[in-house]
């Protein structure tokens, strides 16, 4: 009986501990405000707005555009030459160099490594949803879409 | 007991481990992009009239 008791006992501490960890996880949601700030991730940001006046022609002509996996990708080359093309696809690589660093440095700067691939989601979901009309991304099917 | 209590700690710690702050995350990701992409996004405001008589 004293057993049973005991093993009730357990049980009950397992559950309130359990629901105080939810109620946490809860306020955490709602009270959770990601830093942005840390010196790497603003040195990271500036060097991704210098290059954004490059890359911005070819956005607004439909030569690049980003895709499903937060990343930015080469869509028509038809349009320019040889070597403005490997100029392109060097600045492509720097971009999406970048941008995997900014989603580590973000996760890393809140002491969660382990959320890096949800940023890169929840990233990539924010740009395509902001992109201007006329500009283009790639979705999970691997379609080239106009916005 | 004290194996219960280390086995629940662990199961909230491995929640929070895979609970993602999603909303707070697209704070962020719209306060860096509005950064690095200044003026792509944002609603253009109306051009006052040129020339009013």
């Amino acid at each position: 009986m004293s057993a049973i008791r005991a093993l009730m006992r357990t049980l009950l501490c397992c559950v309130v501990l359990a629901v105080l960890g939810a109620a946490q996880l809860v306020f955490a949601e709602e009270d959770a405000d990601f830093d942005i700030s840390s010196p790497a991730i603003m040195s990271l940001k500036k060097s991704m707005a210098n290059r954004f006046t490059q890359l911005r022609p070819h956005l607004d002509a439909g030569v690049i555009g980003l895709t499903h996996e937060g990343i930015v990708a080469l869509r028509d080359a038809a349009t320019i030459d040889v070597k403005a093309l490997l100029a392109l696809d060097a600045l492509l690589v720097e971009e999406n160099k970048d941008r995997a660093t900014l989603y580590r440095e973000i996760a890393r700067a809140n002491n969660r490594p382990e959320w890096e691939s949800d940023l890169r989601a929840t990233f990539a979901k924010r740009w395509i949803s902001r992109l201007p009309a006329g500009w283009f991304y790639r979705d999970e099917k691997g379609q080239w879409v106009k916005k | 007991m004290c194996i219960a209590i280390a086995s629940t700690l662990a199961m909230t710690g491995c929640a929070s481990t895979l609970f993602f702050p999603a909303k707070p995350a697209e704070k962020a990701a719209d306060k860096v992009i509005d950064d690095i992409w200044p003026d792509v996004t944002k609603p253009v405001p109306p051009k006052a009239d040129a020339k009013k008589s």
